[in-house]
């Protein structure tokens, strides 16, 4: 048994109602016969929580607060179809390096730094309440990426023992260290500060920004961490799930050991041609009160990758899910289309969902923005869009592949996407809907449907038949005789 | 054994309580009137080879925009129902209708009347979906189906076998015996294609502004 657990325990057996007063920030009223304990434990926090996260995807998590920084400083991203130039270098300048080992992870960037309200009254909170008092001491500009109020915590505890946070910003300089173990013993749910300054600094000073170091780390996590595969799997962790940022300008480094990588661009690109035009769209959703939420869709053709292909959903520009192959993202629907069970056929099958909002708790991602809210009435609702935006693409597929199986030399889609030319999503242009070669139906591209007949006749009959055609073998001699029948009533 | 389409039997235009039928809905689809001209809608049928509803639609309301659907992959066929069209405004998709409903033009106002060769099944779902999800206020669908009841067979109950042929999710957990092997049969098809209806329209309300959400206004229900 763990000693908060004691603790608390203990807390219940004494009869005298005197305890920290901050202590769980709530009262206990044990002369209460009605009294149910319901208060958090540190324990779930640190031990339980951490278990619904993979290494990977905490360590984003804590890069997702580098890039709330970085909104904070350079705006939100705009949520259009095309991409100006100047939005191309809106995080120009901005840095975030990531390094790790089997002793010790270091996150450090020049976004903006922590400011001592903000870190005194909200950032180190477990959850949100979004009361008047939470709310004044949020950052400026709120969080676009990091919501829950849960992201930084669970994935200071996953790695690590002990943790170390400095950040500098314009108005102030803290340092906070803080051991885990210690923490979870405390009855008291505060951290303390190691050091503090309330000094201005202009805005170009070089020392503004922050700086997180997790060590010791957990042994399960060093060994993971020391391995230099994990280097790659994390590098394409956040090279997937900050495309949009880094597309931006902002850059992201992974330092492993002596080397230094750059956590490279991806571009998702989908296939155009003369005949072949992606669905490009961008609406507003209006759900609830408050700021409407931006769509933005683009669903086509791209390479053949069994792996890569399927849905990729963002949430203001974070990656959530994808390539997402299964009935999450509207494969094998029943409604309000019917969709096919991913395989093979369909493995150049792409589309990309954008969901943009200034209210982020509207937006369907789940805690660890690793899957989607599928009872959230905005997904359901996009969801069914994306059966119906996905079902031509997947026709143009099964149109291919008849015309491969076929014996028809005319094969306009393969000729077709044997032309054409992949472009990336912001070069595309808006249409309404997939645009594919269809003039030519798939069941034109297939010979008409045949029937095998069998009969027999009485063996004098057959001979003579095959006599008159003066065949040998009673099937030549029965097709034969169809085919004077069917010459003859012509 | 091949299945033989209806038309194959008995010309539509023969069978007089069909043709009142379809009076009927005609009278039905003159409502729509003050929405906008019929003349800017879009109908959608099954028009087989006789495309009585469709001469019917074109003479007496002026639709130009028609599309009948036609599951039906043979090509030598298929010219058969091409040369049967009356006007040349009459577009014909091949295909069956849960793969050619959702690859429409759905800008036009659309009178659907989807007139099935069989009881309902998953598939009358689905197009009953396909069409709340994309059709614009002031659409009107119709949807026939075979409504002979249910019969109970030496293992199941009549309720068994009518939960064959409904989606799992769309089966009542309250069905009784005489809602589905009798008269009632009508009355809980209707209980389902409005569920349907009334699932699919509230997603797609889910993101729209609220003076710009759609609802259901049932007309009729019949037996015959």
């Amino acid at each position: 048994m763990s000693p908060a657990r004691k603790s608390s325990q203990s807390a219940k057996r004494s009869t005298s109602a005197k305890r920290a007063p901050r202590d769980n920030a709530t009262s206990i009223d044990e002369s209460n016969p009605k009294w149910i304990d319901a208060r958090p434990t540190k324990r779930f926090f640190i031990e339980v929580i951490t278990r619904d996260i993979t290494l990977p995807r905490a360590i984003l998590d804590l890069v997702d607060n580098c890039v709330d920084g970085a909104i904070r400083l350079k705006g939100v991203p705009v949520p259009s179809l095309k991409l100006s130039a100047r939005e191309a270098k809106q995080y120009s300048g901005l840095n975030i390096t990531v390094s790790c080992d089997s002793n010790e992870f270091i996150i450090k960037d020049n976004c903006g730094g922590i400011s001592l309200d903000v870190a005194r009254h909200y950032a180190f909170k477990f959850g949100h309440d979004n009361t008047p008092e939470e709310e004044a001491h949020k950052p400026e500009g709120g969080s676009r990426i990091g919501l829950f109020g849960i992201g930084m915590k669970r994935a200071l505890f996953k790695l690590g023992t002990s943790f170390e946070i400095e950040s500098t910003s314009t108005e102030s300089r803290f340092l906070l260290k803080e051991s885990a173990d210690k923490w979870m013993m405390r009855p008291s749910w505060d951290f303390t500060l190691s050091s503090f300054d309330e000094r201005a600094r202009r805005a170009t000073d070089p020392s503004i920004g922050t700086k997180i170091r997790v060590s010791p780390l957990h042994p399960a996590v060093g060994k993971e961490a020391g391995r230099s595969a994990f280097a790659t799997s994390l590098t394409s962790e956040i090279a997937n799930g900050l495309q949009e940022f880094i597309r931006r300008g902002l850059k992201v480094n992974i330092v492993f050991g002596k080397t230094k990588v750059e956590v490279p661009l991806h571009e998702p690109k989908l296939t155009v041609a003369h005949e072949i035009q992606p669905m490009v769209i961008s609406e507003e959703l209006h759900v609830g009160k408050g700021s409407p939420v931006t769509l933005r869709m683009y669903v086509g053709v791209g390479p053949a990758d069994l792996k890569k292909a399927g849905w990729y959903v963002f949430c203001n520009g974070r990656l959530v899910v994808g390539p997402d192959q299964t009935s999450l993202t509207g494969w094998q629907a029943r409604e309000p289309a019917k969709t096919p069970l991913y395989h093979k056929q369909f493995d150049r099958f792409y589309g990309y969902v954008y969901f943009d909002c200034d209210d982020s708790t509207k937006l369907p991602w789940n805690t660890t923005k690793t899957g989607l809210d599928q009872d959230s009435a905005l997904y359901q609702s996009v969801k069914d869009k994306m059966v119906l935006a996905m079902r031509p693409v997947i026709d143009m597929l099964n149109a291919v592949r008849k015309e491969m199986k076929g014996s028809s030399p005319v094969r306009p889609i393969s000729r077709a996407l044997s032309q054409a030319k992949v472009r990336r999503l912001p070069e595309l242009e808006e249409s309404k809907a997939f645009i594919w070669p269809k003039t030519t139906q798939a069941s034109q591209l297939t010979s008409p449907k045949k029937v095998l007949v069998r009969f027999s006749r009485p063996i004098g009959e057959i001979d003579a038949a095959c006599e008159y055609f003066g065949v040998e073998n009673p099937d030549v001699a029965a097709e034969k005789a169809f085919q004077y029948w069917y010459k003859e009533s012509k | 054994m091949q299945k033989i389409p209806s038309y194959e039997f008995v010309n539509y235009a023969l069978r007089p309580a069909k043709q009142i039928e379809r009076k009927m809905m005609l009278e039905g689809f003159l409502r729509l009137a003050s929405f906008e001209s019929l003349s800017e809608y879009t109908y959608i049928g099954f028009g087989s080879i006789y495309f009585v509803d469709f001469s019917m639609v074109h003479r007496l309301l002026g639709i130009r925009h028609m599309t009948s659907i036609e599951d039906e992959s043979d090509q030598q066929k298929q010219e058969r129902f091409r040369f049967n069209a009356p006007f040349a405004c009459i577009k014909i998709e091949f295909g069956h209708s849960n793969g050619v409903l959702p690859n429409l033009d759905w800008s036009r106002r659309t009178i659907a009347w989807l007139d099935y060769d069989k009881g309902i099944n998953g598939a009358v779902f689905t197009d009953v979906a396909t069409f709340c999800s994309r059709a614009r206020s002031g659409s009107l669908l119709a949807v026939t189906v075979n409504a002979q009841g249910e019969k109970p067979s030496d293992h199941s109950t009549a309720v068994d076998n009518f939960f064959k042929r409904i989606p799992e999710d769309l089966r009542p957990a309250d069905l009784k015996e005489s809602d589905v092997n009798s008269d009632k049969l009508k009355v809980t098809m209707r209980r389902l294609l409005l569920d349907q209806i009334t699932k699919t329209l509230d997603r797609r309300n889910a993101t729209l502004r609220e003076e710009d959400r759609l609802s259901i206004k049932p007309v009729s229900i019949c037996r015959w």
